[in-house]
């Protein structure tokens, strides 16, 4: 075992003919903030499911904090924070009864529930709503419900499945807000965060995971993983669209690779760093191209897509 | 070796027994605040008032001890068996159905605390609901006849073992669909239809090759001694006790083994 919070050693999930997990090992390291990508059927719910005990594994193990969540879940799960999804609450209790419910469960006695309660309620902007039936209360709400849950009893691991997934834009801000405010304010803490919001995940996360068809693609820091692909993508729009001599011009111009146009856009690959980048968006502007927008795209997109590719 | 200390599995054991309790009493404050609950002590009153207006009305000077608490009891299996209905076949099930199962699910808890906690809240339930029945039945009758039958007290206590029975059927409902109203209309069809109409078949097998069975294995022939024993006439209380309490364990641990198997 490596010492990682979570460790997935050769976790193998089949729903009768199907594999959705197949032979997966990967481990989390201590303190990052892991986005853990890929395709739908890709196998990242259910590996996060068999992580928080949803469903059981077919084979192999999955360790938290070094408890092999597949021999002893209970004890597994201690200082353990999960978001699988929006999950529903007892529409009948209000956010204090549901704390003191979980509280009780973690073993924690009232004054530590009181108090914790309160603190969380307030950092998720909930404090107005303590005492009301969380059966009122929209999916936004009960989404900074379930992440405040998530952070009761201090936990060292958080697990977040798709938790934006179904938020409304500004729900979606709240909580990439209120995840960011979290590392900021513990720095002893571990999370694995799955998402289809590739711009979330570069935004949030420090390290990546990569999965498709159950297996691992690739893992590692967020940086290392950028930089390894070093060759940015370029999109610039010309008014009324690129013309040869436009695409021409483009094309000399040093550490551009393979201009090619898609209605009003020239896109090609360009290597470099930022401060290239700015002197290569200074060299188009004095070409007399009429330019009305430049920017490159997502990175971790390309990568994201290009290693979805050469796996499919 | 030193003794006073427990064990890591007796710690583990209080702790799991802890946990379903917490469990026991949120599944209780989930009845609480629902309408079944109203509805089923709606009932209740309504039946206890409607023999208590016959008996204590139209009796007359008729009316024994024995007679009328047997006009009470004899009511009594139908609703338990409305009670678990209620309350126990929906208990399980409405954690898949309503998504609160991936809340609670991944909280350090073992499943089996769940299990135990959500069917002790079921069954305790339906107890207090029938216990209240049964003192008020007698209260009615001293009220009425100025007497007191011993019967009540083997009675009450073979009408607890089928209502553990009743709560047993109703949980592995609850553990094997995926709809509340499946699994209640499937326990009250399964208790008031499927062991009558075996006992039937079993009967006309036996019958057709000229033999004769005592049915004392079938759930409603064990239970009828909640009624039968009030006026002496059950002769093998203890038989039949076994009998539910039998009927109870089988499907409680076919539908815990349905549980810690169910995914979600």
């Amino acid at each position: 075992m490596s010492g990682d919070p979570i460790e997935i050693v050769s976790l193998r999930k089949q729903f009768k003919d199907f594999v959705a997990v197949n032979d997966l090992t990967f481990s989390v390291k201590k303190n990052s903030f892991t986005g853990f990508l890929g395709p739908n059927g890709a196998g990242k719910s259910t590996t996060l499911k068999v992580l928080t005990r949803l469903i059981n594994a077919t084979s192999g193990n999955a360790y938290l904090n070094g408890i092999d969540i597949t021999v002893d879940s209970k004890n597994a799960l201690k200082g353990v924070g999960t978001v699988v999804e929006t999950p529903e609450f007892y529409g009948y209790l209000t956010p204090i009864q549901t704390f003191q419910y979980i509280g009780k469960i973690y073993g924690m006695n009232n004054e530590t529930i009181a108090a914790q309660t309160d603190e969380i309620l307030a950092d998720m902007k909930m404090s107005e709503w303590a005492d009301k039936k969380i059966g009122t209360f929209s999916k936004g709400m009960r989404q900074r419900i379930s992440l405040g849950l998530s952070m009761f009893n201090d936990p060292s691991i958080i697990i977040l499945d798709e938790p934006t997934s179904g938020l409304d834009p500004r729900g979606m801000a709240e909580t990439r807000e209120i995840l960011k405010n979290l590392r900021k304010k513990n720095n002893n803490l571990t999370i694995l965060m799955s998402s289809h919001m590739l711009h979330e995940v570069s935004d949030m996360c420090d390290r990546i995971a990569m999965i498709n068809h159950g297996t691992l693609l690739m893992e590692g820091k967020m940086d290392d993983v950028l930089g390894a692909n070093k060759i940015r993508t370029i999109a610039v729009k010309v008014v009324g669209g690129p013309t040869d001599e436009a695409i021409k011009a483009i094309a000399k111009l040093p550490n551009v690779q393979d201009p090619q146009v898609s209605g009003t856009t020239i896109k090609f690959g360009f290597k470099g760093d930022d401060e290239d980048q700015m002197q290569l968006f200074s060299e188009i502007g004095g070409l007399g191209i009429k330019v009305y927008s430049m920017n490159e795209d997502e990175a971790l997109e390309n990568i994201y897509l290009n290693m979805i590719k050469e796996t499919k | 070796m030193d003794t006073d200390h427990p064990t890591k599995a007796q710690i583990d054991l209080k702790d799991d027994l802890r946990l379903a309790c917490i469990v026991s009493k949120y599944e209780g404050i989930k009845f609480m605040s629902g309408k079944k609950i109203l509805i089923f002590g709606i009932l209740i009153a309504a039946v206890l008032v409607l023999i208590s207006i016959a008996i204590l009305g139209f009796g007359g000077d008729n009316v024994t001890t024995e007679g009328g608490i047997y006009t009470y009891i004899s009511f009594v299996e139908l609703l338990a068996l409305i009670g678990a209905t209620l309350f126990s076949s929906v208990t399980l099930v409405s954690e898949f159905e309503e998504r609160t199962s991936l809340m609670l699910f991944t909280k350090p808890i073992r499943k089996s605390s769940i299990f135990l906690g959500k069917f002790a809240a079921a069954f305790i339930l339906n107890f207090v609901f029938i216990l209240f029945y049964y003192v008020v039945a007698v209260i009615m009758i001293a009220i009425k006849t100025g007497g007191f039958t011993d019967n009540i007290i083997p009675s009450f206590g073979l009408c607890v073992a089928y209502i553990f029975s009743l709560t047993g059927i109703a949980i592995f409902f609850s553990a094997w669909m995926k709809k509340s109203s499946s699994a209640s209309i499937l326990t009250f069809i399964f208790i008031l239809l499927v062991p009558g109409i075996v006992g039937l078949v079993i009967a006309a097998i036996a019958s057709s090759s000229g033999a004769s069975v005592d049915l004392w294995f079938i759930l409603d022939s064990a239970s009828l001694s909640v009624v039968s024993t009030i006026t002496g006439e059950a002769t093998n209380g203890l038989r039949d006790l076994a009998v539910m309490l039998i009927w109870g364990i089988i499907p409680t641990v076919a539908g815990y083994y349905l549980f810690k198997k169910r995914e979600v």
